[in-house]
């Protein structure tokens, strides 16, 4: 009990301290959503115009304290840029990200998982040097540069994805891959690491001895145990998952959360940066009490302690 | 016990994996709602890519270029813009200028209707003018009219009476500007009364969808006074990247991108079915200097550095050839402009007048540019800071992003040199010199002031007849050429990429895609027009 209400006041304090911070650093940044809205093209009086409608002719505590009252009431404000209410604006675009997030996830683990145990079930084979060779190669390109090359190979050359436009779920299958294959390669790395530390444990060798079978002792001894790093490693990579759906949804051209922010990032759009900051936080925050409570399901003794 | 729980985990993952499906399905679909006439073979739909979404389809309050782009096409004006820049009749048949020189009487073409079925008459243009000359008004375009108007009234049903504060020469420009195009009363009466602004004009377009973040679909009304034909609907969706717009219309997902990054031009050129278009534009890329810093206060040192740069060498070698040496402050797409300027690369004349101020100047001089804001201006930065060491100054470049160049570059005294950018937004002389070089301005960043420059851009405006102030308008830019307040750099075409079955594209040097007539043949047709067009 007490615990979670520990959790719950962290999550709380990281919020706040997110909101205020993107709020700060955006107004400490110099630009001004008036004069970016009006244009190089624009005289004096339309740059105040437009700053009186924006609000932003109020000094800046009394705009941190205005937008943080609605927020606590739930509202998200109106963007500075199209004068639309965030909350409007971002919800398909947290679809768009969600569903390449999970898709990047499920990809990423079922990558990892088979190939984690082939590399440990033959170390040197033939098939685990080639997953070696794919994984290093994937950790060391850039997302955006393993997007391009997908979309040039599948989509433009041979024609079996149409890289974009159609709307459809298979519109997510290649940056799905190309944000993914990262997630995969890392967390297979980390859960073989994992699995040949484990099968080197004595509870191991004794259930060996006991007569099981290496499959058995894998499935029932191995893999549990193995799981619980990989698993925190893999929430960990939840957050980049976020990060790396900028670059993905960039060069596939998917309006997603990331691309969002950045484009309100450039306008200087605080309604905007703050609620789609808010929005990953808590995102980030929830993937990571997931993978806390995995992993005390895995790990008995976690549990106990609770 | 722990086979249990593999076999709950096992369960448990397939669950997740089911949900994870459904929710990309689910929200892919959500995306996917548009009739089914959006799809790219349908030979009545055309689908345009383009840089950004639209913010605002009021076109008195919109501000930025693809919001101009869609309402361009659901909205017409008084008085419209040719593609050479010549003023056309529009929802005005005629107007007249009264020897007071401030009264216009305009006059309106009959049986025009809104989208909605309310008339267009002399009311409805008043209610739009005066919607900018309330004094509450809030709209972003107020400043094209609100200084200049002083009074409107019908005098009758189809004749509008414009009365100005003062003469303005340039005043039908502003009528014919993008942002003022006519909207149905009873939406501006919606928006007064703060409900949602409902997009309804009496152009050849109407709004049938707006999803925002994702696209704007119009259809073709049947009653369109012009009676132009093309395909019956236009889809517009925003690709921000580049190279994201390119590939979408190689592959067929769109007909039409625009813009087409310059970088892609020459390779669309080589792609089946796709055909690359540039078309002279009205932007012009300058770097201003600032007079305040010597020894950029002395004419001729500022001279020396419009010598000094080998803009040919720039246009061809970083631009791909889609930038053009300007040979006057204007691009020649700009109406008034007169080709004025008597600076070519000559790098050694350009020492010999720097050559005391080189020697006095203990500093490296700053040059400034944004960064990604113009095509590959920090590019055209590095190679400008090399010609000007070239002739021995010491030039240091400092890079900003977009938002943080314009906040700092009216506040600091710190920079001699900056890269700037202009289009004038009226696609006229008096907008492309006034705010650029008559002191004071905002844009004016160089801090020129010359008396001659003031009295002649002064005149112009006050000046009713079009030939005199077209006159007034070159010596204007002869004057400013002649003392070199920025370095001229060059004038920027427009690219655009369409499928090749696709015509009937415009596209206006003010940077207006204009599709009222683009139309759609079937593949097959193309073909034989293209046979034809090879044979003839």
């Amino acid at each position: 009990m007490n615990t979670t209400l520990e959790r719950a006041l962290g999550v709380i304090a990281v919020l706040a301290g997110v909101i205020l911070g993107s709020f700060l650093l955006l107004q400490w940044l110099p630009g001004d959503p008036a004069q970016l809205y009006a244009g190089e093209e624009a005289t004096d009086e339309e740059v105040a115009l437009i700053r009186r409608k924006m609000g932003l002719d109020q000094p800046v505590w009394i705009q941190l304290g205005r937008h943080a009252m609605r927020l606590l009431q739930g509202d998200l404000g109106l963007s500075l840029r199209s004068g639309r209410p965030v909350r409007e604006e971002l919800a398909p675009r947290l679809a768009v990200t969600a569903s390449l997030a999970a898709g990047a996830a499920v990809i990423g683990v079922a990558f990892a998982v088979p190939a984690a145990l082939i590399v440990n079930a033959h170390p040197g084979g033939f098939v685990s040097r080639a997953i070696d060779w794919v994984s290093l190669s994937v950790l060391s390109l850039p997302v955006y540069w393993l997007g391009l090359g997908l979309i040039l190979i599948f989509g433009v050359r041979l024609g079996w994805f149409v890289p974009e436009g159609t709307g459809r779920w298979h519109e997510y299958i290649l940056p799905a891959i190309a944000l993914g294959a990262h997630t995969g390669a890392a967390t297979a790395r980390v859960l073989a690491a994992s699995i040949s530390d484990v099968l080197g444990a004595a509870y191991v060798r004794t259930a060996l001895g006991k007569g099981l079978s290496s499959k058995d002792a894998m499935v029932r001894h191995v893999l549990p145990n193995a799981l619980i790093p990989a698993v925190t490693y893999f929430s960990m990579e939840i957050g980049k998952l976020f990060g790396g759906a900028v670059l993905t949804e960039s060069v596939f051209s998917l309006n997603g959360l990331g691309r969002y922010l950045v484009l309100s990032i450039a306008f200087r759009d605080y309604p905007a940066v703050v609620g789609a900051t808010v929005i990953v936080a808590v995102g980030v925050t929830l993937a990571n009490a997931a993978a806390d409570a995995l992993c005390r399901w895995l790990d008995p003794r976690a549990r106990d302690r609770g | 016990m722990v086979v249990v729980r593999l076999r709950s985990l096992a369960a448990g993952c397939v669950i997740a994996a089911a949900t994870v499906a459904l929710v990309a399905h689910l929200a892919a679909s959500s995306r996917h709602s548009l009739p089914a006439a959006a799809r790219s073979q349908d030979p009545e739909t055309i689908t345009v890519a383009i840089a950004a979404e639209p913010l605002q389809l009021d076109p008195h309050d919109a501000r930025d270029t693809p919001s101009a782009l869609v309402n361009f096409h659901i909205y017409d004006r008084l008085v419209e813009t040719g593609p050479a820049g010549e003023l056309l009749p529009g929802l005005a048949e005629s107007w007249r200028l009264l020897p007071d020189g401030v009264t216009y009487h305009f006059y309106l073409r009959r049986n025009v209707t809104f989208h909605d079925g309310e008339p267009l008459d002399a009311g409805a243009v008043v209610a739009n003018i005066e919607r900018f000359l309330d004094d509450a008004s809030t709209l972003a375009r107020r400043e094209l009219l609100a200084p200049y108007v002083e009074t409107v009234r019908a005098l009758d049903a189809y004749t509008v009476e414009i009365r100005l504060a003062r003469p303005f020469g340039p005043f039908l420009r502003h009528l014919a500007h993008e942002s003022l195009g006519i909207v149905s009363p009873r939406s501006i009466q919606d928006a007064r009364e703060g409900k949602p602004f409902r997009p309804v004009g009496t152009g050849p377009f109407k709004l049938h969808r707006w999803a925002p973040g994702d696209r704007v679909v119009l259809v073709r009304r049947h009653d369109d006074w012009r009676r132009l034909e093309g395909a019956s609907t236009l889809v517009f969706r925003a690709i921000p990247e580049g190279s994201g717009r390119a590939i979408a219309l190689e592959t067929g997902a769109v007909d039409i991108v625009y813009p087409l990054d310059p970088v892609h031009v020459e390779r669309m050129r080589d792609v089946d079915g796709v055909a690359a278009e540039v078309v002279p534009g009205q932007r012009v890329i300058y770097a201003a200097l600032n007079l305040a810093r010597p020894p950029l206060d002395r004419r001729e040192v500022r001279q020396a550095l419009n010598l000094a740069v080998d803009v040919d060498a720039i246009g061809r070698h970083l631009l791909f050839g889609v930038a053009h040496r300007l040979d006057s402050p204007l691009a020649p797409a700009t109406w008034g402009y007169a080709p004025v300027l008597p600076y070519r690369y000559d790098p050694g004349a350009a020492r010999e007048l720097l050559r005391e101020a080189a020697a006095e100047l203990q500093r490296p001089l700053a040059l400034w540019s944004p960064s990604a804001r113009y095509l590959h201006d920090r590019h055209v930065a590095e190679a400008v800071a090399a010609y000007l060491r070239e002739v021995g100054l010491d030039v240091r470049i400092q890079l900003y992003e977009w938002g943080t160049y314009l906040g700092l570059i009216d506040r600091s005294d710190q920079w001699d040199i900056a890269i700037l950018g202009w289009t004038p937004a009226t696609g006229e002389a008096g907008m492309g010199l006034r705010p650029l070089y008559h002191s004071g301005e905002r844009g004016n960043h160089s801090g020129y002031a010359s008396e001659a420059v003031d009295r002649l851009l002064d005149e112009a405006d006050f000046e009713p007849d079009t030939e005199r102030r077209r006159l007034l308008y070159a010596k204007a830019q002869e004057v400013i050429a002649a003392d070199a307040p920025v370095i001229f750099l060059y004038a920027v075409d427009i690219a655009y990429g369409r499928r090749e079955e696709i015509s009937g594209v415009v596209v206006h040097p003010n940077e207006i895609l204009d599709l009222r007539q683009a139309r759609k043949l079937p593949v097959e047709a193309g073909l034989r027009a293209s046979f034809e067009e090879a044979r003839g």
